[in-house]
C-alpha cells in the first residue's frame, strides 16, 4: 500500500469542498460551516475476526464501537461504526498511510482497510440553526432524544445520502463524498440562509 | 354605502376577529372593495352584499358563499395580481384580504354576470342531465373536437400562470410523539394533555387562528368567552419547548405508518408574492408515534329546490360569519333545520338587530333549551314542515314552505310563500373523516348521529371531538382529553390525570334523518335540487343514474362526477349516497361508504417541490478537476448523476469542429480526458480471484500482480450488464472498474451475491470511485509526455500493455495503468483526487510543446468506435449476450464455477440462428453518417411494413478515417460480412451502407504499442 | 412512506433508506448445467406474486448497506417480521390459491 501524499508540501492540495466554498461562502451569525482536512480509513472486520479487532484496541487506544450506530474517539483518533463489520476511523491529517501500516502489522485473518481520504471529506456543522438545517435535509429524526452525542447514522440528505454524527448539542460532524460535494454545501448554505 | 352588512353598534359580535381600525381594499371582478384586517374575501365580499361570485360547471347558474371553510363549494376564485403569481381554485372562504388583492371568478363568458351558458342551462338545463356529453356528442364523432371547444370556452374552473413560479418554498422534516391534527376545542385539549407529560407534540390547523368551531358560536367556556380559554391555553402550548404551532397549516395527507404531509402557507394570507428572502410555504413531513384526528366536522345543507341561488347558505355558515367576521349575510333569514343546534343561527341573526322570518323545522318538536329561547326572542317556529323551493334569480326573493308527513317523505299539505332573502339550512353534521381513509381506512356508519366515523384498522390513529361524532361540547372536551393523555402514554410517558374546560349541558331533542326534501312535483320534474353544487350535480341526476342501472355507489359517483370537484364533495357526499340509497330501496351503509385520497384541499406543485428546482433539481456530480474543465470552456454531457465535459470548443467551433480536431491531435500527437468518473471498486480478501471468477466471464485465477484485465459482467440471463478492466495490485486486492453511469449497480451486484448467496467467500468491497482520479493521455507522445514527469520506467517492452506500476507524477505518488480505450499508447495516470488538480495542470504545463489537446466524452466515443470497442448501454441494450457481441474471447468457459451467466448461454433461445450481432458499418457515401438508432432492412423496396433485421446503436464522422463509420445490431449480421444493407429514414431517403468488421482503424493494434 | 426497522442499525428508517430487491430466498442451483432450460428458465425468471404475506428481500441502501428479509402482507402492506441473512422467518407466506389460471402454469407454457 502506497502513501499517497506528497513528500513535496509545497504541491497544491484542494480538498472537496475546495471550490464550492469559495464561490458560495457559509457567512452567517446563524451557523458555521467548515471543511475539516483528515485521514479516514475504511477498514472492514467481519465480527468473528476477534484478534483483528483486539488489535484495533492496541493500535489506537479505543475498543472498536460494537453497540450499532455508536462512536468512539480520543484525542487522536473516532472510529464510527457504519456496519456490523464496517468502520470508519478518522485520524490527524496526513497520519493515514502510517495509521494502516501499524493497522496492518497487528491485524490477522480476514479484514480489509482502504484509505478514502481523497474520496470524501468532513463538515463540520454547528451553531443555532445547525439543527434546524438538518431537519431541512433529512428525514432522520436529529431531535436530540433521538441523536444523542456521540450517535452516527448513514442516512438521506436532500436527494443524496451522508453519514452524520452529533458531536455537541449543537454540532455535527458530516462525512461527504468527494463527488457530491459541490451539492452539499451548496444546499446546506441554502437552507441556512433562511431560519 | 360601503358594507351595508357589517353589523354596527351596539350588536356588533362581541367576539368578532376582525380588526376595524384596518381597512383593506382589495378587487374582486376588477371593482374595488373594503374590508378590515381578518377578513376572508367571503367575509370581505359578503360584507359588501356581493350575491354573485361565479357561475357553476355546467348550467351556468349564478352562484353565491355557501359555506365559511375548506368545504365551499361555490366561492372558487382565481388569485393574483401578475402572471407569474396567479393561483387558481382558492377557496374565498380560506383566503384573507391583505392591501392590493386581486381576485377574480372563474367561470362565465362573457363575463361572471353575464354568462352565456347561463342561458344555454336556463333554456336547455332539461335536456342536460348527466352523461349529456356522451349522449349527445357520440355522434358523429368527427365533431366531438368542434363541440369541445365551444363547452371548453363555457366551462372549466381557473387556469395555470403562464410564467415561472417566482417564489421560493421550503421542506422541513419533522417527528414527533403526538401530532393533533385541527386546532379546535378537542384539538387544544388533547394537545395540552399530551404536551403536559413532556411528549413532544404538533398541534396544526387550517385556519389562520386557533379555535376552530369556538370562533363560530357563542359557547361560554368555564364561565367565560371562549376566547380567553383558547388565548390562555395557547399562550401556554406556544411556550412549552415540547411543543411546535402550526397555524395556517393544513394536514393535507395521512401515509403509511403515521406519516403525514403538512402544508404550511407562510405568506399567502398577506402578500401576493412573498417579501425577498421569505419563503412563500412549507411542506412538513411529519412522522408521528401517535396521530389524534380533532379535525371536527362539516354541517349539510339541505336538498330543495333551487337550493343554489346566491343567499342559500349553511346555518353553521351564517352563524361563522355573524359571529367572527361580525357580517350579517342578508336582511331577512329563513331557516331550516332538522335539528336544534342550527336554532343558534336564528339567535345570532336576531341578535345582530336583524329580522328572522321563521325558523322551519321539519320534526314535530324541538329541544326546550331551544325552543325557549326562541320565543323569548319572538321568533316563530313552524315544526313539521320544510323549504320546498327557493325563488329568485342572482338572490333569493321568497321561499315556498309546505307541511311535510312524519317520514319526511311526502309533503302533507298546500305551499305557502315566505318572503326573505337568505336561507340557512341544516341536515346534521358530518365528521370530517378524510384523513382517515387515506391509507386504507373505510369509515363507518353512526346510525345514531347518521354519519360516518373513522374506523380503527390504524392503532395508532385517534379521532376526537366532532370528527369523531361526537356533538355536544362537554363530551368533547372530555374525550379530547383522555385521547391527549391516551396518546402520551401509548408513548412511554406518564399521563396520570386528564383536565378539560367546563361548558353548559343542554337539553337537546333529537334530530331527524333527512337529507333531501320532496316537491310538489316528481324530482325529476321539480326545479333543480342541487346536491354537489361545484359539478352542477341534482338529484333528478342521482335517481337517474340509479334507474339507469348504476347500482354501487363508486358508479353513480363517476357516472354524475358526484364529489369530483375540487371540494371532493364536502358538502354533497352523504346527501348523494342518500338519496342513491332511497332510490336503490338500501340503507346508507349498504349503499356503500365514499372513501377519500390525499390531498384535503389543493396544493401548488412548489410545495411539493421544495427546494429541489433550479441548481437542486438533480443532484449534479463533479470530478476533482471539474473547475479547470469549466474554466477551459467544455461543454458538458450528463452520464448518470456527473456532469462529464463533452467536448472543448475552440473559439467559435462548433461541435464537429471541435471533435474531428480533439480526434486528430489525440492520434496525432497526445490527448488527454478526465476518466475519474468511472467507477471504482476496491476488492480485498483471500477469496477475491474466486469471487471475479464467479461474476465475470473470464478467468482471474492466474492475473499476475501489476496486471490488468478487461471483464465482462453478465446478469443470470446471459446478457452484458457492464464491463470494465479490473487491475491485480496484489494477491488478494484488485481494483475493479465499471462504467460511470453503472457504478453504484455493479457495487449492490457484488454485494448482493456475497451476502445472500456467498457469504462463506471471504473478500470485501469498498467504493473508491471518488478518492481515485484518472487522467488519462493517449497518443504516440503521451509516453514522451509521461517520461518528463514520472520516476517509473516506462520502456514499452518491460512497462508492456495492460500492466500497472507504482510511482509518483509531478511528485504525487501515482499508480499508472497502461490501458487504452482509444487503441492510441496510453497512460491512466490515477492520484488521490486531492492532487488531481496539480497533476493535471503539470501536464499540461510539459505538454504544451506536443500540443495536448483535452478531449471529452464525444471524442472518447468516436476513438473507441474506431477501434471497435463497445460500450454498454450504448451498443448494449440488455439482450445482448457476449457471443452476441462477439466477444466470445472474453468467455472462459473452462472456468471450474458455472459463473453468473454461464447457464443461459446455453439456452435454446441464446444459443439460436439468427440473433442479433454486432457488426460495423460503412455508408456507401462515406459523407453520410447514419443516425444512431436508424433502423436496418435488407430490401429497400419492401412494402411497409418492412421487416426490420436490426439498428444502428453508434455512428460517427470519422476525422481520421475522413469517413463516417457506425456500430450495429444486425439479425446473424457476424455472416453477413460484404453484404449491402438500407437505413430508410423519416424523411423518405434511405442510407445504404455495407456490413464490415467493426475495428475500423489499425486493425492489427499496433499503435498502442509505439515504441 | 414506510418506517422499517433495520435488524442490523437496530432502529427503525423511513422507506426511502431502502431498496426492495424482489422475492427472497431464490438459491442459486448448485450445478447448473445439469438443469434443463425449463427449470433453468425457473430459477432465472419466475417469482412469486402472493396476495398476502410475502418473503421479499430489501436492502438499506443509504445506511448500513445490507440485505435483510421482510415478510410483508401484499394486500395490506403490513410488514410481519424482519430477519437478518442467514435467519429464518416464522410468519408463512400466503398459500397458492387455485385459480382458474392455472392452466397458464409455466410448465405448461414452455411445452408449448
Amino acid at each position: 500500500m502506497m502513501e499517497l501524499n506528497p513528500k513535496d508540501t509545497s504541491i497544491q492540495r484542494c480538498l472537496s469542498m475546495h471550490h464550492v466554498s469559495q464561490k458560495h461562502p457559509a457567512e452567517s451569525v446563524h451557523y458555521s460551516l467548515q471543511e475539516m482536512a483528515l485521514g479516514h480509513l475504511m477498514v472492514r472486520i467481519p465480527e468473528t475476526n476477534t484478534d483483528a479487532i483486539k488489535a484495533i484496541k492496541s493500535v489506537i487506544g479505543l475498543d472498536l464501537p460494537t453497540q450499532p450506530l455508536s462512536s468512539v474517539e480520543n484525542n487522536h483518533f473516532v472510529i464510527n461504526w457504519i456496519a456490523p463489520d464496517e468502520f470508519l476511523i478518522l485520524t490527524a491529517d496526513k497520519t493515514e498511510h502510517a495509521l494502516e501500516a501499524k493497522l496492518r502489522e497487528e491485524m490477522s485473518g480476514h479484514f480489509a482497510i482502504v484509505d478514502v481520504s481523497g474520496g470524501q471529506t468532513v463538515l463540520s456543522l454547528s451553531g443555532e440553526r445547525a439543527e434546524k438545517i438538518l431537519k431541512k435535509s433529512s428525514t432522520y429524526d436529529v431531535h436530540i432524544s433521538n441523536f444523542p452525542i456521540g450517535k452516527v447514522v448513514t442516512t438521506v440528505f436532500a436527494k443524496s445520502q451522508l453519514v452524520m454524527r452529533r458531536t455537541g448539542a449543537d454540532s455535527f460532524q458530516l462525512v461527504v463524498r468527494r463527488s457530491f460535494s459541490d451539492y452539499i454545501w451548496q444546499w446546506i448554505v441554502d437552507a441556512g440562509s433562511r431560519a | 354605502m360601503s358594507q351595508p352588512n357589517r353589523i354596527q353598534g351596539n350588536n356588533a359580535s362581541a367576539q368578532s376577529r376582525v380588526d376595524v381600525s384596518k381597512p383593506i381594499t382589495f378587487s374582486f371582478n376588477n371593482k374595488p372593495y373594503t374590508g378590515y384586517a381578518g377578513d376572508t374575501i367571503a367575509s370581505a365580499l359578503l360584507a359588501n352584499d356581493v350575491d354573485v361570485v361565479g357561475r357553476s360547471f355546467k348550467y351556468g347558474r349564478p352562484r353565491g358563499i355557501v359555506a365559511a371553510g375548506a368545504e365551499e363549494p361555490n366561492a372558487i376564485l382565481q388569485l393574483g395580481k401578475t402572471e407569474a403569481t396567479q393561483v387558481p381554485n382558492i377557496r374565498a372562504t380560506q383566503q384573507l384580504i391583505y392591501e392590493g388583492l386581486e381576485c377574480h371568478s372563474t367561470n362565465g363568458w362573457p363575463s361572471t354576470e353575464r354568462d352565456v351558458m347561463g342561458v344555454v342551462g336556463k333554456l336547455f338545463g332539461r335536456f342536460m342531465p348527466p352523461g349529456f356529453y356522451y349522449k349527445t356528442f357520440m355522434a358523429p364523432s368527427k365533431l366531438w373536437m368542434t363541440y369541445e371547444k365551444m363547452i371548453r370556452k363555457g366551462a372549466g374552473l381557473g387556469r395555470s400562470p403562464k410564467a415561472v413560479d417566482p417564489d421560493t418554498y421550503e421542506t422541513i422534516n419533522q417527528h414527533a410523539d403526538v401530532l393533533v391534527v385541527g386546532g379546535g376545542p378537542a384539538g387544544i385539549t388533547a394537545a395540552l394533555n399530551a404536551a403536559r407529560t413532556g411528549a413532544r407534540v404538533i398541534l396544526a390547523d387550517e385556519q389562520n387562528e386557533f379555535g376552530g368551531n369556538l370562533l363560530s358560536q357563542t359557547d361560554l367556556l368555564d364561565g367565560a368567552p371562549a376566547q380567553d380559554w383558547i388565548d390562555n391555553s395557547i399562550d401556554e402550548l406556544a411556550t412549552a419547548d415540547n411543543v411546535t404551532l402550526l397555524i395556517n397549516a393544513t394536514v393535507n395527507g395521512y401515509h403509511d405508518h403515521n406519516f403525514l404531509t403538512i402544508h404550511e402557507r407562510c405568506t399567502d394570507q398577506s402578500f401576493d408574492l412573498a417579501p425577498e428572502g421569505e419563503i412563500r410555504q412549507r411542506m412538513h413531513r411529519v412522522r408521528a408515534k401517535q396521530v389524534i384526528l380533532a379535525t371536527g366536522a362539516h354541517e349539510r345543507p339541505l336538498v330543495f329546490g333551487n337550493n343554489d341561488i346566491p343567499g342559500c347558505m349553511l346555518a353553521s355558515a351564517v352563524s361563522t360569519y355573524i359571529n367572527r367576521y361580525n357580517v350579517v349575510p342578508g336582511k331577512k333569514l329563513l331557516l331550516m333545520t332538522s335539528n336544534d343546534n342550527a336554532y343558534n343561527t336564528a339567535f345570532d341573526w336576531h341578535n345582530s338587530g336583524r329580522l328572522v322570518r321563521a325558523i322551519i323545522d321539519t320534526r314535530p318538536a324541538a329541544g326546550k333549551t331551544v325552543v325557549k329561547k326562541a320565543t323569548d326572542a319572538g321568533i316563530e317556529i313552524i315544526y313539521s314542515s320544510a323549504i320546498v323551493q327557493a325563488q329568485g334569480n342572482t338572490c333569493i326573493s321568497n321561499a315556498m314552505v309546505a307541511p311535510l308527513d312524519e317520514t319526511g317523505e311526502k309533503l302533507s299539505g298546500s305551499v305557502k310563500q315566505y318572503d326573505c332573502d337568505t336561507i340557512a339550512t341544516s341536515s346534521g353534521w358530518n365528521p370530517a373523516v378524510h384523513l382517515s381513509c387515506h391509507t386504507g381506512g373505510r369509515p363507518t356508519w353512526r346510525e345514531d348521529i347518521q354519519g360516518f366515523v373513522p374506523d380503527n384498522f390504524n392503532k395508532n390513529m385517534i379521532a376526537t371531538g366532532a370528527g369523531n361524532g361526537l356533538y355536544p361540547l362537554t363530551e368533547i372536551l372530555q374525550d379530547a382529553a383522555s385521547a391527549g393523555a391516551f396518546a402520551a402514554n401509548a408513548c412511554g410517558f406518564n399521563a396520570t390525570k386528564t383536565s378539560y374546560a367546563k361548558a353548559a349541558v343542554e337539553d337537546v331533542a333529537p334530530s331527524m334523518p333527512i337529507f333531501h326534501i320532496p316537491h310538489f312535483k316528481p324530482t325529476s320534474r321539480a326545479p333543480k335540487q342541487f346536491v354537489d353544487f361545484q359539478l352542477d350535480v341534482t338529484a333528478a341526476g342521482i335517481e337517474l343514474a340509479v334507474q339507469e342501472g348504476f347500482e354501487s355507489i363508486e358508479h353513480v359517483k363517476r357516472y354524475t362526477a358526484l364529489g369530483f370537484g375540487t371540494d371532493q364533495g364536502k358538502l354533497s357526499n352523504i346527501n348523494g349516497m342518500a338519496i342513491a340509497a332511497k332510490k336503490l330501496g338500501k340503507t346508507i351503509p349498504e349503499t356503500g361508504t365514499t372513501v377519500f385520497r390525499p390531498n384535503y384541499t389543493p396544493v401548488t406543485f412548489g410545495a411539493i417541490s421544495g427546494r429541489n428546482v433550479n441548481e437542486f433539481f438533480d443532484i449534479e456530480r463533479y470530478s476533482a478537476l471539474h473547475t479547470w474543465h469549466v474554466e477551459n470552456g467544455a461543454e458538458f454531457e450528463d452520464v448518470g448523476q456527473w456532469k462529464r465535459p463533452w467536448y472543448f470548443p475552440k473559439g467559435e467551433e462548433s461541435m464537429h469542429e471541435a471533435v474531428n480536431r480533439e480526434c486528430l491531435a489525440t492520434r496525432n500527437g497526445v490527448g488527454i480526458i478526465d476518466a475519474s468518473t468511472l467507477g471504482k471498486i476496491d476488492i480485498q480478501g483471500p477469496d477475491a480471484r474466486e469471487f471475479l471468477n464467479r461474476v465475470y466471464t473470464n478467468a482471474w485465477s492466474k492475473l499476475p500482480v501489476g496486471r490488468c484485465r478487461y471483464g465482462l459482467m453478465c446478469g443470470e440471463d446471459g446478457m452484458v450488464f457492464d464491463d470494465g478492466v479490473t487491475s491485480c495490485i496484489s494477491d488478494n486486492h484488485f481494483i475493479m472498474t465499471t462504467t460511470s453511469g453503472g457504478a453504484a449497480h455493479v457495487f449492490n451486484w457484488l454485494e448482493i451475491w456475497h451476502q445472500t448467496e456467498w457469504p462463506e467467500l471471504e473478500v470485501y468491497f469498498n467504493s473508491v470511485t471518488d478518492q481515485w482520479a484518472t487522467l488519462s493521455i493517449s497518443g504516440p507522445k503521451a509516453r514522451l509526455l509521461l517520461g518528463e514527469l514520472t520516476d517509473i520506467d516506462l520502456n514499452p517492452d518491460t512497462f508492456k500493455f495492460m500492466d500497472l506500476r507504482e510511482g509518483v507524477v509531478a511528485g504525487v505518488p501515482a499508480r499508472v495503468f497502461r490501458i487504452s480505450f482509444t487503441g492510441e499508447q496510453s497512460y491512466e495516470i490515477n492520484v488521490q483526487a486531492n492532487y488531481a488538480l496539480a497533476v493535471w495542470e503539470k501536464l499540461f504545463e510539459h505538454g504544451a510543446k506536443y500540443d495536448i489537446t483535452p478531449y471529452g466524452t464525444e471524442t472518447m466515443h468516436v476513438l473507441r468506435a474506431e477501434k471497435g470497442f463497445i460500450i454498454v448501454g450504448q451498443d448494449t441494450d440488455g439482450s445482448m449476450t457476449p457471443y452476441d457481441l462477439d466477444m466470445g474471447w472474453a468467455v472462459s468457459p473452462a472456468k471450474e464455477f458455472s459463473f453468473l451467466g454461464k447457464r443461459s448461454l446455453a439456452r435454446e433461445d441464446t444459443v439460436k440462428e439468427n440473433r442479433k450481432q454486432l457488426v460495423g458499418l460503412k455508408t456507401t457515401d462515406a459523407k453520410t453518417v447514419a443516425p444512431e438508432g436508424s433502423q436496418i432492412v435488407l430490401d429497400p423496396n419492401q412494402k411497409i411494413p418492412m421487416t426490420m433485421v436490426g439498428h444502428v446503436t453508434s455512428s460517427y464522422y470519422s476525422a481520421v478515417l475522413e469517413r463516417s463509420i457506425a456500430m450495429a445490431v444486425i439479425k446473424g449480421g457476424l455472416d453477413k460480412m460484404g453484404d449491402k444493407v438500407y437505413m430508410p429514414q423519416a424523411d423518405g431517403t434511405t442510407i445504404e451502407a455495407e456490413i464490415c468488421s467493426p475495428v475500423f482503424y489499425d486493425p492489427k493494434g499496433e499503435r498502442q504499442n509505439v515504441k | 412512506m414506510f418506517l422499517i426497522y433495520c435488524p442490523y442499525c437496530e432502529e427503525e428508517r423511513a422507506e426511502e433508506e431502502f431498496h426492495a430487491s424482489g422475492e427472497a430466498h431464490i438459491v442459486r442451483p448448485t450445478d447448473p448445467e445439469s438443469l434443463s432450460d425449463e427449470a433453468w428458465g425457473d430459477y432465472v425468471f419466475f417469482r412469486k406474486n402472493p396476495r398476502g404475506n410475502h418473503h421479499e428481500l430489501w436492502q438499506h441502501t443509504t445506511g448500513c448497506r445490507k440485505f435483510f428479509y421482510m415478510t410483508r402482507d401484499t394486500a395490506t402492506y403490513e410488514i410481519k417480521e424482519i430477519y437478518k441473512v442467514g435467519e429464518q422467518p416464522k410468519v408463512a407466506t400466503a398459500p397458492a390459491v387455485p385459480n382458474k389460471y392455472d392452466q397458464f402454469s409455466s410448465e405448461q407454457a414452455v411445452k408449448k
